[in-house]
Order: C-alpha cells, then sequence, then structure tokens
C-alpha cells in the first residue's frame, strides 16, 4: 500500500516504527495572517463553481531569518480539476505563481490554503504537490503550511486553524504519509491595513448592510463619531472589568482564554495610561496649534493668488 | 415558507438584471469591493514611496461602478525606458503579463471586465500630464471608466483615503481634440474648462461580501475594536510634508509662470515689430500686404502649452483642500485634548 493516508497524532504515537525526527515538531512556530490573504480566499469562495465543494490556493509571505514566524500577507486561487488524480491544474499554478512574482519577488509560497471544517484524505497528496512544486524550501528546515478555513458558516465561528505538514514514514509497513500539527495562527491586520479595515468593518456592522461610504474629507462628524467609539470601548472595558471583579468574588473558576483577555486588557490600559495627555504637554499643543494654523493661513493664501493668477491668465489672456 | 418564495422571486429577478446590466448610464458612484481596497493598499505598501498603477476588474450597473477585482501593473523601473526598441519590448511584456492575469481571474470566475484603474501615490501628488493622458485614454475606450486615487500617507493618518475620479467632459474633449503643445489660453477659454474644472470627484463606497462580514465578527475585528491612529497622531510630520510640497507645486507654477511671461514679452516685442513692418508695406504696396502678414504671422513664438500649468495650479488647489480638511479637525481635537486635561483633577 503505497497510496498517502492521513494519521492522526495519537495514531502515529501507538505506531512504534515511526521514524523519530520527522515528527520533532518545530519548537516555536507561529503564523501572522494578513487581513488581504483571508479576504482573497473568502473572495476565491464567494467566486467558486456553483457545486465546488471547496477551493484551495496558495498563500504567498515571508519567513523571519530563522524560519520560525511565518507573515502570510497574500494568497492566489488555484483551480482545481474535477475528473483526475492529481487534481490540481498545474498550469494555472504555475502561471499564476509566475505573474504574483512579476509584481511581489520579496514574498514567497509558504504553504497552501484550503476552506472546510477540517483536514480530508486528499490533503497530503495536495501538500506533497505544494511543497514539491511551489514552495520554497531552500534553507533550513521549513516545511509548507496549510491554512483551513472554515467557510461552511455552519457554526457561529469563521474558524482559522494552521496545520504544518510533516513527511512521515513508518518502518513497519512503509506507509509514507503527513501529519498535519497544529500551531498557532494569528488574525493580525498589518498596519497598512488598519484604515481600510476599519471602512470594512464599518460597513460589517448590521445596520448598514454591508456598504459603508467613504467620507470624502474628514471632518468634525467624524471627530465626534470618534469620540463616541472611544466612549463605547471605555464602557465596554468598564463593564468587562465589573462582570470580571464580580466573577471573582463569586469565587469562579476562570479559564486560560479570560484570563488571556482580561490580561491583554490590562497592558493595553496600562499603555492608554501612561499615554494621556497631561498639563505638561499643553504648552507643546499650544505650540503645535499656532503651527498648524500657521499653515492654514498659508494654503489659503496660497490659494488666493492663484485665483488671481487664473484670472490675470485667463481674463487677461493674450489674443491674437 | 411565503417569505422564502419572495426572496427566491428577487434572486431571479436580480440574477436577470445581471444579464442586462449592461446600461448607457452615467457612473455616479463607485463601490468598491473590500478585497480591491486592501490589495491597492498593499501594492502601494510594497513600492512605498514610488507610485504604483494598477487595473480594476468590475461591471458597471444602473449608474454604480462596481469594482470587485483588481491587479497590479508592472513597475515602471522594470521596463526598459532608455530607448524605443526597449520600450516596445517592454509594452509586449507588459501586454502579455495583462493578458495572462486576466485569462487567470477568467478562470476562478472573477469579473474579468476592466472598468479602469487605480493609482497611489503618497500626498496625494497625481496630477501631472500622464496622470491626465492615461485616463483620457481609459475613457476613449471604456466611456464609464473612473481611476481610483489611493494615498498612502494620508491613510496612515486617519481614514481610509481612497477617491474616484474621471475627467470632466470639457476637459476630455479638450485633450482628444489638441495635443499637448497646442493647448493655449485661447483653447482652455474656448472649452469651458474654467466653469466645469478639470476633473470630477464620484463617491465612494466600500461593499462587503456577507462572508467577509462574518470573519471580520468571528475575528473580533470590529468597528469597535479596530483603532485607526487619530489624526494627530502624526500630525506635525504630515503637515510639513504637505506644506512642503504645496510649496514645491507653487514653485513649479512660478516656473510655469516665468515661461508664459517670457514668451508674452517676446511675443509683444515680435508683434510690435511685425506691425510696424505691415504698416509700412500697406502704404508701400497694399497688394502684397496680405500675403506678408500671413508670412510674418507664422515666424510670432507659438504659446507655450497651458496643460502644465494648469495641472500644477490644480495640484496645489488639492493640496489646500487635503490641508483644509486635515487641519480644522486636528485643531479640533487637540482643543478637545486640553479640554480633556483641565477637567482632569489635579493628582500631586
Amino acid at each position: 500500500m503505497s497510496a498517502p493516508s492521513i494519521l492522526s497524532l495519537p495514531q502515529l504515537q501507538k505506531n512504534a516504527g515511526l521514524t523519530a525526527n520527522a515528527l520533532a515538531p518545530p519548537a516555536s512556530l507561529a503564523a501572522r495572517v494578513s487581513a488581504l490573504a483571508l479576504l482573497s480566499i473568502l473572495d476565491h469562495w464567494t467566486h467558486r463553481d456553483i457545486d465546488a465543494p471547496r477551493v484551495v490556493g496558495a498563500l504567498l509571505g515571508t519567513r523571519s531569518e530563522d524560519g520560525t514566524v511565518l507573515d502570510i500577507t497574500d494568497a492566489f486561487p488555484i483551480v482545481l480539476l474535477a475528473d483526475q488524480e492529481l487534481a490540481i491544474d498545474v498550469d494555472f499554478a504555475n502561471t499564476m505563481h509566475q505573474l504574483r512574482r512579476r509584481t511581489n519577488s520579496k514574498e514567497v509560497v509558504l504553504g497552501w490554503y484550503s476552506t472546510g471544517s477540517a483536514l480530508d484524505e486528499t490533503s497530503p497528496g495536495l501538500h506533497d504537490w505544494f511543497e514539491a512544486n511551489l514552495i520554497s524550501t531552500a534553507g533550513s528546515f521549513h516545511h509548507g503550511v496549510h491554512l483551513l478555513v472554515d467557510t461552511s458558516l455552519a457554526s457561529d465561528d469563521l474558524g482559522v486553524q494552521g496545520f504544518i505538514g510533516l513527511p512521515v514514514t513508518t518502518l513497519a509497513d512503509g506507509i509514507q504519509g503527513r501529519v498535519f500539527v497544529p500551531f498557532p495562527v494569528q488574525v493580525a491586520p498589518a498596519e497598512h491595513e488598519i484604515s481600510g479595515l476599519e471602512a470594512i468593518a464599518t460597513a460589517a456592522i448590521p445596520r448598514n448592510h454591508n456598504h459603508a461610504a467613504l467620507p470624502q474629507h474628514f471632518g468634525p462628524d467624524d471627530v465626534h463619531q470618534r469620540v463616541t467609539k472611544l466612549e463605547h470601548v471605555v464602557d465596554a472595558s468598564i463593564q468587562y472589568v465589573e462582570a470580571t471583579l464580580a466573577a471573582l468574588k463569586a469565587k469562579k473558576a476562570m479559564t486560560g482564554a479570560e484570563a488571556a483577555t482580561l490580561n491583554r486588557l490590562g497592558h493595553t490600559l496600562a499603555r492608554v495610561v501612561a499615554a494621556r495627555t497631561d498639563a505638561t504637554d499643553l504648552a507643546r499643543m499650544d505650540d503645535e496649534i499656532r503651527d498648524l494654523k500657521t499653515v492654514l493661513d498659508l494654503a489659503a493664501q496660497a490659494r488666493k493668488q492663484m485665483q488671481v493668477a487664473e484670472l490675470v491668465m485667463y481674463g487677461a489672456a493674450f489674443k491674437v | 415558507m411565503a417569505s422564502k418564495n419572495v426572496f427566491a422571486a428577487l434572486a431571479v429577478d436580480q440574477h436577470d438584471d445581471d444579464y442586462l446590466g449592461v446600461s448607457t448610464e452615467p457612473v455616479t458612484s463607485v463601490q468598491v469591493d473590500a478585497l480591491v481596497a486592501l490589495k491597492i493598499a498593499k501594492h502601494a505598501k510594497d513600492l512605498y514611496p514610488a507610485a504604483v498603477t494598477g487595473a480594476l476588474l468590475g461591471m458597471d450597473i444602473d449608474g454604480v461602478l462596481e469594482v470587485t477585482q483588481s491587479y497590479p501593473y508592472l513597475a515602471k523601473a522594470r521596463r526598459g525606458r532608455d530607448n524605443d526598441d526597449n520600450d516596445d519590448d517592454a509594452a509586449e511584456l507588459d501586454e502579455h503579463y495583462q493578458v495572462d492575469m486576466l485569462k487567470c481571474l477568467r478562470q476562478v470566475n472573477a469579473d474579468a471586465n476592466t472598468v479602469g484603474w487605480y493609482h497611489a501615490a503618497p500626498l496625494s501628488h497625481f496630477l501631472q500630464y500622464s496622470w491626465v493622458a492615461n485616463q483620457a485614454e481609459y475613457q476613449t475606450s471604456i466611456p464609464q471608466s473612473v481611476v481610483l486615487e489611493y494615498d498612502p500617507l494620508a491613510s496612515q493618518t486617519g481614514t481610509l483615503a481612497l477617491r474616484a475620479f474621471r475627467l470632466t467632459d470639457a476637459f476630455y474633449a479638450l485633450l482628444k481634440a489638441k495635443s499637448k503643445h497646442s493647448i493655449n489660453s485661447e483653447a482652455v477659454t474656448a472649452s469651458g474648462l474654467l466653469e466645469s474644472g478639470l476633473i470630477e470627484e464620484l463617491p465612494v463606497t466600500i461593499r462587503n461580501a456577507h462572508v467577509v462580514s462574518a470573519l471580520l465578527y468571528s475575528q473580533n475585528l470590529t468597528a469597535h475594536s479596530i483603532a485607526a491612529p487619530m489624526p494627530g497622531v502624526d500630525r506635525s510630520t504630515y503637515v510639513a510634508k504637505h506644506a512642503n510640497a504645496l510649496l514645491e507645486t507653487l514653485d513649479d507654477l512660478a516656473g510655469e509662470h516665468a515661461r508664459y511671461a517670457g514668451w508674452h514679452r517676446a511675443y509683444t516685442r515680435d508683434k510690435a515689430r511685425m506691425d510696424a513692418t505691415l504698416h509700412r508695406k500697406r502704404q508701400e504696396n497694399p497688394a502684397e500686404a496680405e500675403a506678408l502678414a500671413k508670412q510674418l504671422a507664422a515666424k510670432l513664438p507659438n504659446e507655450p502649452s497651458k496643460v502644465d500649468s494648469l495641472l500644477l495650479s490644480h495640484q496645489a488647489g488639492q493640496h489646500c483642500e487635503l490641508l483644509d480638511a486635515f487641519l480644522a479637525p486636528a485643531v479640533l481635537s487637540v482643543e478637545t485634548a486640553r479640554v480633556a486635561v483641565g477637567a482632569e483633577p489635579a493628582h500631586e
């Protein structure tokens, strides 16, 4: 039997003939996924063929020097063929890869994505293909990663799970396969994505029905909106702290996730307090206001001058 | 159950609309898919501070231009710009790249229909001849096309700076009718540009697929948890950069004015000389005077092109507008901070 098979970790551990070093899990592998990469995957899913049960594609990004931190910054789709053993449209995959490399040569293929709620029997085969053909494995220990995005919307969660696919061979019966070891994946919008994501999040508010008009200019209304938002955040924090205190008084046990959230909130609050404006900043702010007003004046002056210039040029333009 | 049927009927109707959707109605607003906004932002960031361009794909339905996909154009630096041979090669490569890209996108069911292009440059510095010429080309082949202008620097300081522009009909007609060098002040005045302006801005809306909204909620990236930096975080640097750019534009504009003034002087001098000659000629030999007048008029210096100075003054106008729009709320937020500090009880 030589077909690739998928094995769970306990199964492998039970199997005495397993080669030891193949399973050495990367000590501290972690990945950050940008909003763009996820939105590309979702867009691919939205535009899938009507009868396609899932879509797959490649993940683009960069690796840290020691190879333990992956920055998944982008993704591109790949076409699956229904009636062949290796389901990948190889021509399409290669063309797309080459096209992407021409506009950004720094990004390499780090792995592949698939939609769905669980790994299945095709995962090892696809993984083998990606690792052999697209994933740059030059250098040290680099195995391809796999991102599983659950787009079924069967639960309240649109989960994003990461796996690293390690090759395994069992000595006992020579089965070759892949073991997919989960590793932490953090959905972390990059800095340049924040302002865009804010507009997208505004569109996501249910009453906005997935649309958000972009303000042509940032005006006093927007300032008001932001202050309101800040108030909301402060209110929510106070509520959260009070609820937590009540729970502590009632001696309820705290789960790990809750503790982590609380910890994060604490750190954020400490940062906010440290960044607070106080009386000594006022003098600096006065200077700043003066500078700003000077520039505002300059802009107004420039405008007047230009209006005069236009008048002179066209109002008294030289007629032949 | 009844309501379900209504929805089914609606869905069918919408489907039909899609097929009939090729409209001739002028585009009045632009709807940009969330994915496209992020793609443009990333392209701009990858090559910052260079300006980048790319194609917009989608379709226009009842006056709304829906942009659902995009892809970057190749960077200009890679194209050999030294001689014509190279340029032809590069253009051919470019075309291959675009054809391949469109083919690929069609294969994954994207709207492979070009509806315009995007341009990203810091400080909204975009009003150059190449920009308007490019948009004029687009408006010739795709009458409904727009250009999305993204400002990576402004987007860092606050809200997403993604704006949609088209050339006004008057400016488009002028660019099509005359070459750059023959657009003089008379042509500008006659074209009606002074009333209609060079470019018109269209409102932009961001649109999410449902599953995108679902993802944001599932990953707790909601409107309340994403903290875009308040304008004012980097106020001084941002304003200084804008003020600098404004001054540079004004410098260039002054240069154009000097050129125009130089031409005007030379023209007045030659014209006076010509008039004197003609006056003499008319008295000596009126029959030959008309022919001589034509001959001499052809020798008068031509008026320099007006396009650059028009664009520069509009660019300066853009800077002023942006500074205005940025500064008023910035002053407001500093004032707000002052009130907040004043209201705080003293600790010491």
